[in-house]
């Protein structure tokens, strides 16, 4: 009786195990195929069955990468357009969320209410109004033009608006009464104490920003201005390369921050997602 | 004129002084950039969508008046579809059949799978951060990256068929050129790039459930599939919703890999042409916004009455 | 000069009325005590006076400022917290060094400031860590320095103590107090809930209950003259018996009459309550002027023990009369008691006191 309860429970766990693993190798082994592909000729690459081992290996792929004026011009816009996105939803969001969470001011729960109810618009709504806006502002085909339709986003206000009012009111009273308005409440006390929800803004805003393609796609015109995305697939559509090996060197390359970013912080950021699902 | 400047001056003063109009000015402050892009580029712009819907334009001319005609433009659309119109006919029906077919086959999987995924990793075993790791890496990478080098994996002598050829011997379809096979494909890279951050979230509900009404359920003798059944399933409701909504919103409005693996014309046949895709054309490529905005409109009904009817029927808001 | 003066302040959220039409003095350098009940509404008045909110109606007096509008930042008030509030980031010098910073005191003053308080205040070797590397008693202190530092007219205290340890807080009653009102002579609005810390600490002591002020008056004043039930019930412990009945005159006597038994009350009080013969009314005695002993003797009354404390020193009994109702009676410790034993218990003929029923006022 028991030895068999032990048995099945042994067979569970293996099953597990074995279910598991599949799928970790199911969601790497693209990637994996990726990385080693990336260091073959496209003649090797293409071949099949599948070879694992580059012979010869090669970095003529990432050569050829950097050799295409654009790709680099592409990498520094990314990087631009990640940079700013981030930057302003720090600031921004930030002063809106403390502002949101613990001042009081008519029409302060109305306003954050319509706010969040911009979430349910899907973007196709509003994209030819503000291709639009920002084509009257004169700032199409430039990355500040599309850095400024995202630079205040209501999620990380919502999400600086949490953390904010998870702070305890006492240590904003003790402020208020040594002498701080508001504003000089929010420099001196809420930015330094706000450094772990601001942390988090960041990478979700990088990482949204870094991965981004419609928004680019529409806003951007000409290669030089392109992101990695938009650049990559123009590349593909294009077919800059008779090869397809450059394209996957290329989208490593354009992989490789979110990525090590992700790896360094896993822990970190799989908790934010489960913050951010928790509120619903 | 000056007497009255000082008194509006002194009043302003004796205003700033005031504690309560001194916060609100102060807070106004703070959420001013907030509020003015959002309300520009999200209500500003959606009433200008709106508005646009009723007119014809090509943004340089003038605007014309043309009451509901692009909302007919695109109920002729959808009514030649569905007599059995070409794609060219009816592009706008093609897209909406075909995201319609995509979200029924993205949505049930990936929910289903990142729910069992998390069941098994939700037991103690070693190494739970390794699998979630690797699980969520194709959530944090772009889109249009990882179709990019699915195209590479899905070609008919390529890595996907190699590792097919295990399990269904003799099927080797060419994936993107086929258009009976495109959508699946397309399907496919969405739910092995999304499942896996849904994973993650379930496994977060699961580890919140309390042990104790497990171990009751075992001293009654129920196994571990009839605890996933009848314990763990019911305890997951409120997530499971969240992330059904959150899966019809992302799939609904499909575009990154359509645009990619399809092509914007949407690649053999239109196999892989979406609604999302038909919108870009109709603003950027047709130059009519007024129709494309008619057409945003549409899936903004569509995708808002899908959510709101399901989160209706299981009485669970999500925001 | 800081005298505080709330007039008719009445504060509400939404439909509860946290404070309601509180007309409160506290005299320059008086240390005043808010005692009441959790919920009510002692915080809301302290923040009240601190600025944290604003009245619906009434008019705050500080000094001979009227500050309803004044913002807290200009009110010249200092308030400590019960979770002291300590900024997280800054380090204990930082922390004390802030409110001065704020004023625009100059740089060379401030660290002269903080050292002199931190000094005053046993905290100078700690001038360097941060908030999370103290003590509970330690972050205390430095609450109060940063309270202390900028020398305010009014000092607010909302339960200082309660996150202390029992030993800590009776040292830190008796420190604060001389601190605050020996030693600096502010004036000190205190809130607690803990009656021992009332008692020992205040000047005066207004009593507070559902946003009310009950009764202001001296901590003798608020036990020997409770001005109604509410009051004459919540300080004291164990808390004073009620005894509910009607007042009757038979022969030139007074009795209360209890149901099973008459109650003959002393003729001492007789001129005050002869007027309400023949109504409702209740009779308090506390605890510890009730004597039972296990004989009868002269003029006292059967009762029943249900229950009893023994506290060490001394223990509580409760016993009925005849039907359901509790009191509360004090025994010398070594006294032979059990359940459910008859005992018999008389009061002290000196300290009764009785108050109306319909309206719960004190009458003697
Ligand atoms: N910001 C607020 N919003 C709504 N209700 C409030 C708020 N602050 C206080 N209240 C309510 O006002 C009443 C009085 O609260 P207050 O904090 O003043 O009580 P207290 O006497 O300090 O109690 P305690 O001893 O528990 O601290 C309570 O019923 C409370 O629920
Ligand atoms: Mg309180």
């Amino acid at each position: 009786m028991r030895s068999s309860l032990k048995l099945t429970k042994l067979g569970w766990i293996a099953l597990t195990c074995f279910v598991l693993s599949l799928f970790a190798f199911i969601y790497l082994s693209p990637f994996i195929r990726s990385f080693v592909a990336s260091f073959m000729t496209w003649e090797q690459a293409s071949r099949y069955p599948p070879e694992w081992i580059p012979d010869p290996f090669t970095l003529e792929n990432y050569m050829k990468l950097f050799k295409l004026e654009l790709f680099p011009r592409w990498i520094f816009n990314t990087a631009l357009y990640a940079g700013l996105i981030v930057a302003g939803n720090i600031m921004f969001s930030s002063m809106a969320g403390y502002a949101f969470a613990r001042l009081k001011f008519p029409g302060r729960d109305a306003l954050f209410s319509a706010l969040l109810a911009l979430l349910m618009i899907p973007i196709f709504v509003t994209l030819v109004p503000n291709y639009i806006i920002i084509y009257r502002l004169g700032l199409i085909d430039n990355i500040a033009g599309l850095a400024l339709l995202s630079l205040a986003n209501v999620p990380s206000t919502f999400l600086m608006r949490q953390y904010f009012l998870s702070l305890p009111q006492e240590v904003f009273d003790a402020a208020r009464i040594d002498g701080c308005g508001p504003i000089k409440t929010f420099f001196y006390i809420c930015l330094p104490l706000a450094k772990p929800a601001l942390g988090a803004v960041a990478v979700y805003q990088f990482l949204g920003a870094w991965n981004a393609f419609l928004g680019p796609l529409v806003f951007l015109r000409t290669p030089e201005n392109f992101t990695l995305p938009v650049g990559l697939s123009f590349a593909f559509q294009r077919s800059m390369w008779t090869e397809y090996t450059p394209i996957i060197a290329g989208s490593l390359v354009a992989a490789a921050p979110t990525i090590v970013l992700f790896i360094a912080l896993n822990k970190y950021l799989i908790k934010g997602i489960v913050i951010q699902a928790g509120k619903g | 004129m000056s007497k009255s400047h000082l008194f509006l001056s002194q009043k302003m003063k004796s205003l700033l002084e005031k504690r309560k109009s001194r916060e609100a000015l102060e807070a106004l402050i703070l959420i001013s950039v907030v509020t003015c892009l959002n309300m520009v580029f999200g209500y500003f712009a959606a009433a200008f969508a709106f508005y646009l819907s009723f007119f014809k334009w090509d943004y340089i001319g003038p605007m014309e008046f043309v009451g509901l005609k692009n909302f007919m433009v695109i109920f002729k659309d959808l009514w030649r579809g569905i007599s059995g119109a070409y794609f060219f006919q009816a592009p706008f029906y093609t897209g909406l059949k075909n995201i319609l077919l995509y979200t029924a086959i993205v949505v049930p999987t990936q929910t289903i799978l990142a729910m069992i995924l998390a069941a098994f990793a939700n037991q103690k075993i070693k190494g739970v951060q390794f699998y979630k790791v690797s699980y969520f890496l194709p959530a944090v990478t772009s889109p249009v990256i990882i179709a990019l080098i699915f195209i590479w994996l899905f070609m008919k002598q390529g890595y996907i068929n190699y590792m097919l050829q295990f399990v269904a011997p003799g099927f080797a379809p060419d994936w993107i050129n086929d258009k009976s096979y495109l959508l699946y494909a397309i399907a496919l890279v969405a739910i092995w790039g999304t499942s896996g951050h849904f994973m993650v979230s379930f496994l977060a509900a699961m580890q919140s459930i309390p042990r104790d009404i497990y171990e009751a359920a075992m001293l009654e003798g129920a196994g571990p599939i009839r605890r996933f059944i009848y314990i763990t399933v019911p305890m997951l409701k409120p997530m499971i919703v969240y992330v059904v909504v959150l899966g019809l919103i992302g799939a609904l409005q499909m575009f990154d890999l359509a645009w990619v693996m399809a092509g914007s014309n949407g690649g053999p046949g239109g196999a892989g042409y979406t609604m999302a895709l038909d919108i870009y054309n109709e603003a950027f490529i047709n130059l009519r916004p007024g129709v494309a905005a008619a057409k945003s409109i549409f899936l903004f009904a569509l995708i808002f009455s899908v959510t709101y009817v399901f989160q209706k029927k299981y009485k669970v808001m999500v925001r | 000069m800081a005298r505080v003066f709330l007039e008719n302040v009445v504060k509400k959220f939404g439909k509860v009325v946290a404070v309601n039409h509180v007309t409160l003095e506290v005299k320059d350098k008086e240390f005043m005590v808010l005692l009441g009940p959790s919920g009510c509404g002692k915080s809301t008045t302290l923040r009240l006076i601190a600025g944290l909110e604003t009245p619906d109606e009434g008019k705050i007096w500080i000094g001979d400022r009227l500050v309803n509008e004044i913002d807290p930042t200009k009110r010249n008030v200092a308030m400590v917290f019960q979770s002291y509030a300590l900024y997280p980031h800054m380090t204990v010098y930082r922390n004390i060094e802030f409110p001065l910073k704020m004023a625009r005191v100059p740089k060379e003053e401030r660290r002269r400031k903080v050292i002199e308080v931190a000094k005053f205040l046993g905290i100078e070797d700690l001038l360097n860590r941060y908030p999370k590397q103290l003590s509970g008693g330690q972050q205390q202190r430095v609450a109060l320095a940063r309270a202390i530092v900028r020398e305010p007219e009014v000092f607010l205290l909302d339960e200082p103590l309660s996150n202390l340890d029992a030993k800590l807080r009776v040292k830190m009653r008796f420190e604060l107090r001389r601190l605050l009102h020996d030693e600096l002579q502010i004036t000190t609005i205190y809130v607690t809930h803990d009656q021992v810390e009332a008692m020992t600490m205040a000047d005066k002591i207004a009593v507070m209950n559902a946003g009310k002020i009950m009764q202001v008056g001296s901590p003798i004043d608020v036990f020997e003259k409770p001005a109604n039930i509410f009051v004459a019930g919540f300080i004291g412990v164990p808390p004073m018996s009620f005894f509910e009945g009607t007042l009757i005159e038979k022969q030139k006597s007074l009795f209360l009459d209890l149901g099973s038994v008459l109650f003959r009350i002393p003729k001492t009080y007789y001129s005050a309550l002869h007027p309400h013969v023949g109504s409702e009314i209740v009779m308090g005695i506390r605890p510890q002027d009730i004597k039972v002993t296990l004989e009868p003797q002269e003029d006292s009354y059967e009762g029943k023990i249900v229950g009893y404390e023994p506290l060490g020193t001394e223990t509580y009994i409760h016993f009925t009369i005849n039907g359901t109702k509790e009191y509360i009676a004090v025994i010398p410790r070594g006294m032979r008691i059990s359940l459910k034993r008859k005992v018999y218990w008389k009061s002290n003929p000196q300290k009764l006191y009785f108050f109306r029923k319909s309206t719960g006022e004190a009458i003697y």
